[in-house]
């Protein structure tokens, strides 16, 4: 590992180096408090304070709508599959520990069984570049162990003050940083680092009363309670929002554009939501998850019971708090944790 | 991340070499590569049929993996299917597949088969019951109780006079929820016809393909026979839309129904409310 102490003011002109070397995005403020990550055009723009964005960094590689999956030409009856891998490197500069486990996660599901190239190969041409937290209330990636400053990362960022901390962690990191205008940091330094880092720890955030471990366990014996229908599917609006800004939320649709050549077309990936009633309906009409308690359950399962029990253990919500922030209905994951414990625990 | 295997969701040419009208919403068509290669599955299994255009859409195989090219029975029921019955001999589709878990060929050698297939269920049957017939040693009685609405809605593959004649060796019953002037057969739902049945509860295995609606009412009548769980697979039908697990729309709880099915041991999916 290679660490070197960036003073903020040589900062920005390390970005600008950096976009020689790829598309560079990052957090900026779109208004008062809301933050998107989009392309860094001047490294002034850049909010590295930010809390959350309203979409995760999964959107740069599976899009909201619109990827390419086949090209094809009704003509001639012949398809072929769409480019996958960018030209140039994807730099993602200022990265959340629990942005980075989300994306972690989707690597999982997408390499397992059949490796999804489209996503592998766009993951592939990726360089990250971490940075420490400003949480909120919302927040919760320490109660589902998701605060990782190191895993994943090609650079992370801590702010001491008038300087980052840059620490890299992968080759790709170090050519990056050797970029960088440094000096060498001390221990002080390395202590004022992890205080950044454990902000996350030390903010209040919503209180988690389950322990990572037991959640499928919890989610096993509470099938069948009732706050699931009484409550949260009562309150659920089916909107789909929570799994459109879920940072490992990845279930897609697939559909179908011709040009007006009528000859030329593409067949594109988009978003989907196991939250819409139509999700898992046949063309014959049969709808399998027939309502929506049964969706809410179903989307909490998939991150606390199938996922984590297929994958070895880690929880597939990286407590980024996206969804609870976003939810009309106030429904988050921490509260439902919370309904799920004391249910059981009722229960005896 | 090491090598980047080619895309999953590129199909393969094929070709309809011949086009069957079955009723009046199903037709029966048979396919090849346009390769010259094998579709290579196993009963039980699905494809993905694409038609560039218009989309994509997960069909059973009928055919058996012992004979050449492949056999799909469609129903006219959404938006590709009702473009693929437009197709002709000669049309281009794209597949993509084999996909999921088939039909335990293996595992059930040397077992009495019997087959339960209602409607449209009847079309993944067929493919483990040919592969049952070319490979007669292998398997015991071959047993099947096939059930649909009308007369008019039973599927009249090349081989089913043959099996209605017995020359095939398969015990075949037929029934139907309402007959006409000319049915003289069995009139009633698919399980009045499992009551009735001689069979060797060691030995043998039920495999059953229907609507949903249909498989609660014949688990009921199988353990009223006394059959065990773990003698009965289930054929389920899910939305399958990329057949490679990761869309997410065929979830069964933690199964996806497109890889760790369509086919289901019984006991697997027991407990599991969604499921049946």
């Amino acid at each position: 590992m290679k660490k070197g102490v960036i003073g903020k003011k040589d900062f920005n002109s390390w970005v600008e180096t950096l976009k020689k070397e790829g598309e560079v995005f990052g957090p900026k403020e779109r208004t008062d408090q809301c933050w998107f990550f989009d392309r860094v055009n001047n490294p002034a723009e850049l909010r590295l304070d930010y809390t959350s964005t309203i979409l995760p960094p999964k959107k740069f590689f599976v899009p909201p709508r619109n990827e390419l999956l086949l090209e094809f030409n009704l003509k001639s009856g012949e398809g072929k599959a769409g480019k996958a891998a960018p030209d140039r490197e994807l730099i993602l500069l200022g990265i959340h520990g629990c942005d980075m486990q989300g994306l972690l996660r989707l690597d999982l599901c997408w390499k397992e069984g059949n490796p999804d190239s489209t996503y592998l190969a766009k993951r592939a041409k990726s360089t990250v570049i971490g940075v420490s937290c400003n949480p909120d209330e919302y927040c919760f990636c320490t109660k589902v162990e998701s605060n990782d400053f190191r895993q994943g990362f090609d650079i992370f960022l801590s702010d001491i003050g008038q300087s980052w901390l840059a620490e890299a962690f992968t080759e790709k990191g170090e050519k990056l940083l050797a970029l960088a205008k440094t000096t060498e940091g001390t221990l002080l330094d390395d202590e004022i680092a992890y205080k950044a880092k454990a902000r996350c720890a030390t903010t209040k955030g919503p209180e988690f009363l389950p322990k990572v471990v037991e959640l499928p366990l919890l989610c096993i014996d509470g099938e069948d309670l009732p706050f699931w229908k009484e409550d949260v599917g009562q309150r659920c609006l089916a909107c789909g929002t929570c799994t459109n800004v879920c940072p490992t939320c990845y279930c897609f649709d697939v559909e179908e554009e011709v040009d007006l050549n009528l000859t030329t077309g593409r067949r594109l990936r988009r978003w989907d939501s196991c939250q819409l009633e139509g999700f898992t309906e046949v063309a014959g009409g049969e709808k399998f998850m027939r309502d929506q308690p049964g969706r809410q359950k179903h989307r909490f399962y998939r991150k606390f019971r199938w996922l984590t029990t297929k994958y070895g253990g880690s929880a597939f919500c990286v407590g980024c708090g996206r969804c609870g922030r976003q939810c009309t209905a106030e429904i988050s994951i921490p509260e439902t944790a919370n309904k799920l414990f004391l249910g059981v625990k009722a229960k005896g | 991340m090491a090598e980047l295997a080619k895309s999953l969701y590129l199909p393969k040419s094929a070709t309809i070499r011949k086009v069957i009208p079955m009723t009046e919403s199903e037709k029966f068509y048979q396919l090849g590569f346009d390769d010259g290669s094998e579709l290579g599955h196993q009963p039980g299994q699905f494809v993905e049929v694409s038609l560039y255009g218009v989309g994509e859409c997960p069909i059973s195989i009928s055919s058996s993996p012992t004979a050449k090219g492949f056999d799909l029975c469609v129903r006219k029921v959404g938006r590709v299917t009702e473009a693929m019955h437009q197709l002709k001999e000669g049309s281009k589709v794209g597949i993509r597949g084999p996909f999921g878990k088939g039909f335990p060929a293996e595992a059930l050698k040397g077992k009495d088969l019997l087959f339960i297939g209602g409607g449209i269920g009847m079309v993944p049957l067929r493919s483990f019951i040919n592969y049952s017939i070319d490979r007669r040693k292998d398997y015991g009685r071959i047993i099947l109780l096939y059930g649909s609405r009308t007369p008019k809605e039973l599927f009249n593959f090349p081989e089913f006079e043959d099996w209605k004649a017995g020359k095939k060796d398969v015990e075949l019953s037929l029934s139907v929820d309402r007959g006409d002037d000319k049915w003289k057969g069995n009139v009633g739902v698919i399980t009045t016809l499992i009551p009735p049945l001689k069979l060797d509860l060691e030995k043998t295995f039920a495999i059953v393909c229907g609507p949903p609606i249909m498989y609660k009412f014949v688990l009921l009548a199988l353990e009223g026979k006394n059959f065990k769980d773990d003698h009965i697979y289930l054929s389920l039908e899910r939305r399958m839309k990329c057949g490679v697990g990761k869309c997410g729309h065929c979830q069964i709880h933690g199964y996806y129904c497109c890889q760790d099915g369509p086919v289901f041991h019984y006991p697997l999916i027991k407990n599991i409310k969604e499921a049946l």
